[in-house]
């Protein structure tokens, strides 16, 4: 099957070439395999890195691609030592994506060009309290005020607030409405008056999601993404773009996974172990597993469309997977303190495990929506 | 209407699901498995010489790659339906080496039979103390698929290949199997007459190998598509406690693991097949065949469960598919080795 195409291969070799390092066997060992960002002392470095590399990518036209071309841009990039660049995801899967879909051409000139650049980053102020796996419950509300709107209310679980330029904002803007209906979707900026980032300590340690508490925070007209009462609709575009995005548009799981396993046995010398050898193939079987579904799922006969949360739920397989294996390769070491030696390196991965199942739509709500939606099943 | 490569395989997948609905209901098939040679060799003939279903894969005369997009197609078809045709046999283990082997002039002369759908074919692994001696051959083989009708049986000893035709010296028993619907047998043979067919390297063996497993992750893609779209139809078909099943979550999360696995599984056969004429074919095509074998077994059990008492009947469906999901995993030898070597290499590569 040929699919049509208009970059080659070679020439983002060579774009790359000149940029990054090629993956090396020896990556493995340095490389780290952390799920969920830290917020730590280089975190300010770590986003610089990013919008640097982004603004040279969008200038390249690498940002910008149809389906087809991104395939062969992320095979090919999936090759070198990039950036870390989770801090664009938001931006680029989330946000972008409303913006592109429902934005007027001045909100795309004002945000989506400057997003698809690596110059706004962006953060998600979708969950509140009362509202996770049921969004429609969303309570913060906007009320009209002369030239736009008045927000208050409070968000929670919210990645990257404490860096990000500005935020994709769902909230309510008829008090009179309820569910669904009433929703209004905004572009706000972050050092807006009234805005409150107040970082949450996770489970691993690190605190990469905050609570945002929005006090009367003004919000001009022209921000509004779509129509008044439209925010459902944009705020569903923005979720299938975050669930084909952690499924693995974006590298959403550390590079080398099998690699830095068969690393990890030779190092602790296993590796004439038929035990060892036998999880270091259940790991390559889901890595293969979960890319192909990545490049091939969406092409399937009839579930196109379940493709983003079947790439999601693949996800976690994955990483249970290499879980399983981590412990039976590395032992109690890699349940040591981070730090501790090369291998305790994975009780990081381990300790940020459960938030991928959760984050963007837990696997229960996926699975809900691949019967409800995708295979016709009742609703409710 | 006779197919070839050249094909656009929408229309190859068009054609030959009509041809196969119309003629294998699943009353069908297992009037089939029950016969004499365990399948309809009236619609074999129709498909071989008609639609020339042996030899799409191979156009005439080209030295170029190999075009097997073709025989994925017809895998995910015969896959879906169960069907018992000696086609993995004949085309898979018989073509294919045959295809890929540098041929002995009697080799060339089997493939263009074979290609044509003139006669079958299926491949035969040693099991018990095998004696190869001047020209002939003595031993056993415990499972043949197709073994007690096909023309040629296959042999490949040290990178040469063989080929049994003559009947003298070769006795063939049908094992009943828990796949009812893949005829297989035990073949006993007594200084068996082998003709040199052609020599294969370690290479093109392990592309060989890599065809077959690609084959049957195909066929495990086609056959959990299969039960899982009879579980979503039960689902919304049948009530229970005033509802249909497929109100309950526990059920409605089961039916997503079923789409799960069939789109991932899907997805790993035509990464497989897009390796085949890279460095990669083997490595993606046991990856592929491990998934999707193991996907199979999973789905099929959960669609079984899902129907309650009647997925427990002979009558219903559902047991053929369980069956054939567990026979899969063995066809390729045992799946626990497929792993450990794909382990070992995997770790020697570090
Ligand atoms: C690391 C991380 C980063 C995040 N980043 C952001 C962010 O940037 N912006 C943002 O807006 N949000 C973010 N979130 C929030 C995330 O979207 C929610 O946590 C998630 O949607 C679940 O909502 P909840 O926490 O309220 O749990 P609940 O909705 O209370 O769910 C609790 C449990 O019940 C299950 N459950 C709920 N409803 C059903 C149902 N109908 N059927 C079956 N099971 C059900 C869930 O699967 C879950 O296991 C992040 C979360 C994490 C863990």
């Amino acid at each position: 099957m040929v699919r049509m195409q208009d970059i080659d291969a070679a020439s983002v070799d060579a774009w790359l070439a000149a940029r990054a390092p090629l993956h090396t066997a020896q990556d493995a060992q340095h490389t780290g395999v952390a799920l969920i960002e830290e917020s730590g002392a280089d975190e300010g470095a770590v986003v610089e890195a990013a919008r640097a590399w982004q603004r040279e990518w969008y200038d390249a036209g690498y940002a910008e691609l149809g389906a087809a071309d991104a395939a062969v841009v992320r095979s090919v990039a999936a090759n070198y030592r990039l950036p870390d660049l989770r801090p664009l995801l938001i931006g680029l899967h989330i946000l972008g994506p409303a913006l592109r879909e429902h934005g007027t051409a001045a909100l795309q000139r004002r945000y989506l060009t400057p997003i698809l650049r690596g110059e706004i980053l962006a953060c998600q102020l979708f969950s509140e309290p009362e509202a996770g796996s049921d969004l429609a419950g969303v309570r913060a509300k906007a009320v009209r005020v002369p030239g736009g709107w008045s927000v208050s209310g409070q968000k929670v679980w919210t990645s990257n607030a404490h860096f990000a330029d500005v935020a994709e904002l769902l909230v309510r803007t008829d008090s009179a409405s309820s569910r669904h209906a009433g929703l209004s979707m905004f572009v706000m900026h972050m050092d807006a008056p009234g805005v409150d980032v107040r970082p949450l300590r996770q489970m691993t340690g690190g605190a990469a999601f905050n609570e945002v508490f929005l006090n009367d925070v003004f919000v001009p007209e022209e921000n509004l993404i779509g129509e008044e009462g439209t925010g459902w609709r944009v705020a569903m575009t923005s979720l299938s773009g975050e669930r084909a995005a952690l499924g693995g548009e974006f590298e959403a799981v550390p590079p080398q996974l099998v690699e830095k396993l068969a690393a990890m046995a030779l190092r602790r010398g296993r590796s004439e172990d038929p035990l060892v050898w036998g999880c270091l193939a259940d790991a390559a079987v889901a890595d293969f597993a979960h890319r192909a579904v990545v490049e091939h799922g969406a092409a399937d006969p009839q579930l196109a469309g379940a493709a983003a949360s079947v790439t999601k739920l693949m996800v976690t397989d994955l990483l249970e997977v290499v879980t399983s294996a981590v412990l039976e390769i590395g032992d109690a070491e890699v349940l040591l303190e981070r730090g501790a030696s090369i291998d305790a390196q994975w009780s990081e991965f381990i300790l940020g495990k459960p938030g991928v199942a959760i984050a963007g739509g837990a696997n229960e709500i996926q699975k809900n929506v691949i019967a409800e939606r995708h295979l016709g099943l009742p609703k409710g | 209407m006779k197919l070839s490569s050249r094909d656009d395989l929408r229309d190859i997948r068009a054609a030959l699901s009509d041809v196969l609905d119309a003629a294998m209901p699943t009353s069908a098939i297992r009037a089939d498995a029950a016969s004499a040679h365990g399948y309809d060799r009236t619609l074999w003939a129709e498909l071989a010489s008609g639609f020339g279903i042996t030899g799409m894969h191979a156009a005439e005369g080209a030295e170029g790659p190999l075009d097997l997009d073709p025989i994925w197609v017809v895998a995910e078809l015969l896959g879906a339906r169960l069907a018992a045709l000696p086609y993995l046999s004949t085309v898979v283990l018989g073509t294919l080496p045959l295809l890929r082997a540098e041929r002995t002039d009697a080799g060339s002369e089997v493939l263009g039979e074979l290609l044509e759908g003139r006669l079958t074919a299926t491949s035969a692994e040693p099991v018990q103390g095998w004696r190869r001696h001047e020209g002939r051959l003595s031993g056993s083989s415990s499972a043949v698929l197709h073994g007690t009708d096909s023309d040629w049986i296959l042999l490949v000893d040290d990178g040469r290949v063989y080929g049994v035709h003559d009947p003298a010296g070769v006795t063939r028993e049908p094992v009943a199997s828990i796949d009812l619907t893949r005829p297989t047998s035990a073949i006993d043979f007594q200084e068996a007459s082998l003709i040199e067919l052609g020599t294969l390297s370690l290479e093109q063996q392990d592309r060989c190998r890599a065809d077959l497993l690609t084959y049957l992750t195909h066929e495990c893609a086609g056959g959990l598509r299969r039960v899982k779209d009879m579980a979503v139809q039960h689902l919304r078909d049948r009530h229970q406690f005033g509802v249909p099943l497929g109100s309950f979550q526990a059920l409605k999360h089961r039916a997503a693991d079923l789409a799960v696995d069939t789109v991932t599984s899907t997805a790993v056969a035509r990464a497989a097949a897009a390796a085949v004429n890279t460095p990669a074919y083997l490595p993606a095509a046991e990856r592929a065949f491990l998934f999707a074998s193991d996907a199979y077994v999973r789905a099929a059990s959960s669609s079984l469960h899902m129907h309650g008492g009647l997925g427990f009947t002979w009558e219903f469906d559902s047991h053929l598919y369980y069956r054939r999901a567990y026979a899969s995993t063995a066809l390729a030898g045992r799946s626990s080795a497929t792993r450990c070597r794909l382990g070992q290499r995997l770790m020697a590569s570090a």
